[in-house]
């Protein structure tokens, strides 16, 4: 950038408040159409390269917040993971000698909501959680979807995608548990991988449904259900 | 914008485009649960650390960014395959300095070093942002990345009025302009390897 540009008027100019001619140096002089390309471009970079000097200090952050969530738990919490597995298993056997082929229902469970009406959703919304609570999938899905975009929050799009996924609308579910991880993120980041699976695996996407049945270690939400169905996709 | 885009691929897209510093902080928080243990495990798997997999993910996080900002992000694949790409990319160019790496590797690698430039020029002018001081650098991020008003900053500065913030603010910026111009920083100065 032209040193001698005032980088003030630059910016005002920029911002549309002043026209083009009245871009001057710090003299006072008008600036040629290159200089002031040249500023142009290379303020644009200054910004940007503010703006990646916060994000990186953002992303430290965000980083030492995640790799606490991926640490090991303590010991007894391993042990009792590992006495659910094996209790897990040993019933699996049983169920799964006398069933050979998984069913959906016996992996889909009603996921309770975490915050029942904190007086704040709006009437439609509440109305729509009202219906889930009781299990009417159906009802509740009609009425999640009839929700307009302003109302539109990480948990309602978990909520819809569990009330899609209870009425076998596993493309929909998809794409609202998506929208849910992408909004909501840690709070329900465990029960979104899970029933993400559930509807992978009834969509035929066995890769998917694997690759997300791994990620869902000891402790995590549906961990022993979780290790079960893997078992059983594998075979 | 078409192709391997979804509709959360979409969403982070526009985020990265909507300047808004929460927005930003929520993608990445998603991005880091989404896609960081693909690039862990290969840095892992080809003699990295963790340590190594953090910093090369970051990286990665920020030429998305970049991309996504000069328009130069191209919507053909989705955002995990291009986060993986470029990390991908990084990693094997480090291994590449270290000369540890093998030739059926560096081929594989081509594909994104296009992507990485913006990444790489940036870099360069981020290293002449670190020289002005803390105060300064401070003010201007508070500004161009979180937003925060004339007068927001003119009370977290404690400073005494609008005018003076915004004369600090310039003052700033001009310091920054200095900094780049005895640089002489220009774009062909950088190349991809």
């Amino acid at each position: 950038m032209n040193n001698e540009i005032n980088i003030s008027l630059l910016e005002r100019y920029l911002q549309g408040e002043i026209a083009r001619e009245e871009v001057l140096d710090i003299e006072g002089n008008p600036v040629d159409d290159e200089a002031l390309q040249k500023s142009i471009e290379q303020f644009d970079d200054i910004k940007l390269g503010l703006k990646v000097i916060a994000l990186r200090d953002d992303l430290k952050q965000i980083e030492t917040e995640f790799e606490a969530t991926q640490q090991p738990k303590p010991g007894w919490v391993r042990y009792a993971a590992a006495a659910a597995i094996l209790l897990v298993a040993v019933a699996s056997y049983f169920i799964f000698t006398a069933n050979q082929a998984p069913r959906f229902e016996d992996y889909f469970t009603h996921f309770e909501n975490l915050s029942i009406s904190r007086g704040s959703e709006s009437d439609q919304l509440q109305e729509a959680m009202k219906f889930y609570q009781i299990e009417d999938y159906d009802k509740a899905l009609s009425l999640f979807k009839a929700l307009p975009e302003n109302q539109l929050t990480g948990e309602s799009h978990f909520y819809t995608g569990i009330s899609a996924l209870a009425t076998q609308d596993f493309i929909l579910a998809l794409e609202q548990l998506s929208l849910a991880e992408y909004q909501s993120l840690l709070e329900y980041s465990q029960p979104i991988r899970w029933y993400k699976a559930l509807a992978h695996w009834q969509r035929g996407e066995l890769d998917e449904a694997k690759a997300l049945l791994a990620q869902i270690k000891p402790g995590h939400y549906q961990s022993d259900k979780a290790q079960t169905l893997l078992e059983e996709l594998r075979d | 914008m078409s192709t391997g885009l979804d509709i959360v691929d979409k969403k982070i897209i526009e985020s990265i485009v909507s300047d808004d510093a929460d927005e930003l902080r929520q993608t990445m928080r998603h991005m880091y649960e989404r896609c960081f243990g693909a690039t862990c495990q290969y840095v892992l798997n080809n003699k990295g650390t963790r340590e190594e997999a953090q910093d090369v993910f970051q990286d990665a996080l920020i030429a998305l960014f970049l991309n996504v900002k000069k328009g130069a992000f191209r919507a053909e694949s989705s955002i995990n395959t291009y986060v993986y790409g470029i990390s991908k990319r990084l990693w094997l160019k480090n291994l590449n300095k270290q000369q540890v790496l093998k030739p059926v590797e560096q081929a594989d690698a081509v594909l994104f070093s296009e992507q990485i430039f913006n990444f790489e020029h940036q870099l360069s002018v981020n290293k002449l942002l670190l020289k002005i001081d803390e105060r300064c650098r401070s003010i201007l991020k508070d500004f161009y990345y979180e937003k925060l008003s004339v007068s927001k900053l003119m009370q977290k500065y404690d400073i005494a009025s609008e005018g003076a913030t915004k004369n600090k603010k310039y003052k700033c910026l001009q310091k920054l302009v200095k900094i780049v111009n005895e640089n002489n920083l220009k774009r062909d100065q950088f190349n991809n390897e």
